[in-house]
């Protein structure tokens, strides 16, 4: 059975819009604007992120992206290598917090359990709130949910944190200690 | 107010210790995302949370863990980070091996916490050593170190649990807390090894299996690669020059040798020292090989049995979850100074407790008085003391002598001797006393022989005598001596409470009680009630 990501609707909706979007990009592209592809990656780009996750890529074929289903799952389409390591927070064109590429890998992987995805959807969704809002949003994400840790979850991260910028976000979770009370509070 | 007393007596043995929680604080080992040290830090909790209670101690309600990352960046990228904590481990071991006598100096076992003696200048230079370690294992070695620090300095007790890789980062936590903060460590950090990758365990807490594949390469199992730490320099080719390792012991060339452990503390209970997975069903995935993660192994429903007896007071479930409770629990009542109650005497009866006493008299010669025991009071007249002497010795980090006393006479010296044990008889050469007398017409504390300096003796004197019934309490806290009265010792007279410092500790030495009058002019001396109480 298919399954639609709450996101998904959003977009479908969106759609004639994006199009238009898309479609007025890519001229100004062609006639020689500026590609914002190559800007350099920072840690103040989150917001830029989503913005550019409307805009065409270099190559772009003209057709808008399509959303794809892995495992009985719809998921985004794959985005454009250069375009989502450009920022810190990548594309997440459906908007649902979890970015793209890492979303398919989630429907890839562990599509096929309900439970398991449940649990690497949150722990994608935590880690793209601690690149986008910081270290404590993530601990409340990822403390209080539902949510049980599997080793196959380095997968996600891996992924998640692809390049020596978000890299760096997740190495300055070991800056500090962690503190977890029997009420399940994380601080 | 002998039943009082009484009352008061019973309630203080039934209550061991005050009920104390204490901060656990977690250490991951290698190939841990952020997220798994997480969830094992919550699972350890919630054990916590859901086994019994041990000695009347409260449940730890926090847990607090120190993430040592996945190789250098934190994120698993497979073989590469793994080569990357290899690389750790074998940089921390080869450290080890040039502060491992040193580490022998800072050892202090649970079971001797207060009494074990700590060398501030071997856990200094340990601390030097932090800066040999690669910065991925430094930067979680100051995290933990600012943890401990922030405990102690709010006067709580710490347990640090620590798994495999964590072990070498605790351990050099325990240094520079010792290093740091001295004696405060006796009753305020513990460290729980488990899966001990390292040379030594500081508390005696060393809760590893023989099992363990990762650690010792006589758990190999031949369906699975090699992977044991002990043998990481071999398999991997890493020469190293150390203080133990060199070719033909020269000194100077570096060398291919296997690395030393702490002996396993224990094993499966079916096989003598193979795969604890015999018998039980424990994980899957590599630790179905290694039986190495804490969570899969080391809190396993597994039954184990010892190795070595660290001196744990185990509950009945020999389940390895259950011992890891009792080895944390055992941490935390370690840093709990438990008074023993070694000697209450009411004087009941007509005559002296000869199971306690004997009479000896004065030092000058005089030949011994008898003292009268009637109404639950014993009364010295002149040259007459007793003594516990070979009967009763007390020992400890601090000794506490509390008495109702008093000279009822216009001339007096009523009071206590305690004696080191290296005299004999009515000699009270090296000795620390308090009482009154009119001869000071003063409460008076002092100290002779070894606990005094300057010789021949150190004399406090407080208020003036009095032949009124008064409470009196000696306190000697290593070298620290107070004394106090009141009329009760709910009523301490604080102006009148005097200490001094003694010219060695009290710990390691034993001695025993005298008490009675002075000299023949200075009687007679009544006493309502001794007790004696010791904490090591």
């Amino acid at each position: 059975m298919q399954r639609t990501h709450p996101g998904a609707l959003a977009y479908v909706k969106r759609g004639a819009f994006l199009s238009a979007v898309l479609l007025s990009t890519f001229l100004h592209a062609s006639c020689g604007g500026e590609s914002s592809g190559d800007s350099a990656t920072s840690a103040t780009a989150s917001i830029e992120g989503r913005a550019q996750a409307l805009a065409v890529p270099p190559g772009w074929t003209g057709r808008p992206p399509k959303y794809e289903v892995i495992n009985g799952i719809t998921v985004p389409p794959e985005p454009a290598p250069t375009l989502n390591n450009s920022t810190l927070t990548g594309v997440d064109i459906n908007n649902n917090g979890v970015r793209d590429d890492v979303e398919r890998k989630i429907a890839t992987d562990f599509g096929g359990n309900q439970t398991i995805y449940t649990s690497a959807l949150i722990h994608a969704r935590a880690q793209q709130t601690l690149v986008v809002s910081g270290r404590q949003p993530y601990l409340n994400q990822i403390c209080n949910s539902p949510y049980k840790f599997d080793k196959k979850f380095d997968g996600i991260t891996k992924i998640q944190f692809n390049n020596p910028a978000r890299e760096q976000v997740y190495y300055d979770l070991a800056r500090q200690p962690v503190t977890i009370s029997a009420d399940g509070g994380c601080q | 107010m002998t039943l009082l007393r009484l009352l008061l007596v019973t309630f203080f043995l039934a209550s061991p210790a005050l009920a104390h929680a204490a901060r656990l604080v977690y250490v991951n080992g290698i190939q841990n995302s952020f997220e798994d040290a997480l969830d094992t830090s919550k699972r350890l909790l919630a054990l916590m949370q859901q086994s019994p209670s041990k000695f009347n101690l409260d449940k730890p309600d926090k847990l607090t863990f120190v993430w040592n990352k996945i190789g250098f960046s934190g994120v698993s990228k497979g073989e590469p980070d793994l080569n990357e904590d290899l690389q750790e481990l074998f940089a921390s071991k080869t450290n080890e091996e040039f502060y491992a006598l040193d580490f022998q100096k800072i050892k202090l076992p649970h079971q001797s916490a207060f009494t074990g003696d700590l060398d501030a200048e071997a856990a200094v230079r340990i601390t030097q050593r932090i800066a040999n370690e690669l910065e991925s294992i430094r930067a979680p070695i100051s995290v933990l170190s600012e943890e401990i620090d922030k405990h102690i300095a709010a006067n709580e007790a710490v347990i640090v649990i620590a798994h495999s890789q964590g072990n070498l980062i605790a351990n050099l936590g325990w240094a520079k807390a010792v290093a740091t903060h001295g004696e405060k460590v006796r009753r305020q950090l513990r460290i729980v090894n488990v899966a001990n990758t390292t040379r030594r365990s500081p508390n005696d807490l060393n809760f590893t299996h023989a099992g363990d594949a990762a650690l010792f390469y006589r758990a190999d199992v031949a369906a699975c690669p090699e992977n044991s730490l002990e043998t990481l320099p071999s398999r991997k080719n890493w020469k190293r020059l150390s203080p133990v390792c060199s070719a033909n012991n020269d000194g100077v060339t570096p060398a291919i040798c296997d690395f030393n452990l702490s002996p396993p503390t224990f094993k499966a209970s079916n096989s003598g020292s193979g795969s604890i997975d015999s018998g039980s069903v424990i994980g899957g995935g590599i630790d179905a090989c290694l039986d190495h993660s804490i969570v899969l192994t080391y809190m396993s429903e597994a039954v184990v049995e010892q190795e070595i007896d660290q001196g744990i007071d185990f509950s009945n479930s020999r389940a390895f979850k259950q011992r890891l409770v009792d080895f944390i629990y055992q941490g935390i009542k370690s840093t709990i100074l438990t008074p023993n109650l070694a000697l209450s005497d009411d004087f009941l009866g007509s005559t002296i407790d000869s199971t306690k006493w004997t009479l000896v008299g004065l030092s000058d010669g005089s030949s011994p008085q008898s003292p009268t025991v009637a109404n639950s009071w014993i009364t010295f007249p002149q040259s007459s003391r007793i003594s516990t002497e070979g009967k009763l010795t007390f020992t400890g980090r601090k000794i506490v002598i509390e008495s109702r006393m008093v000279g009822l006479s216009g001339s007096r010296d009523t009071g206590i001797y305690l004696v080191d044990t290296m005299e004999t008889g009515a000699s009270l050469g090296n000795s620390i006393w308090f009482g009154d007398t009119t001869y000071y017409n003063a409460m008076y504390a002092g100290a002779y022989g070894i606990y005094s300096n300057p010789a021949p003796y150190i004399l406090v004197t407080s208020g003036t005598s009095t032949n009124q019934w008064m409470e009196y309490r000696l306190t000697i806290d290593g070298d620290r001596v107070t004394v106090e009265r009141g009329m009760t010792l709910n009523q301490i007279d604080s102006s009148q409470t005097r200490t001094f410092t003694l010219a060695r500790s009290i710990v390691g030495r034993s001695f025993f009680l005298n008490i009675g009058t002075g000299g023949p002019a200075y009687s007679p001396g009544t006493f309502d009630w001794v007790r004696v109480t010791t904490t090591q």
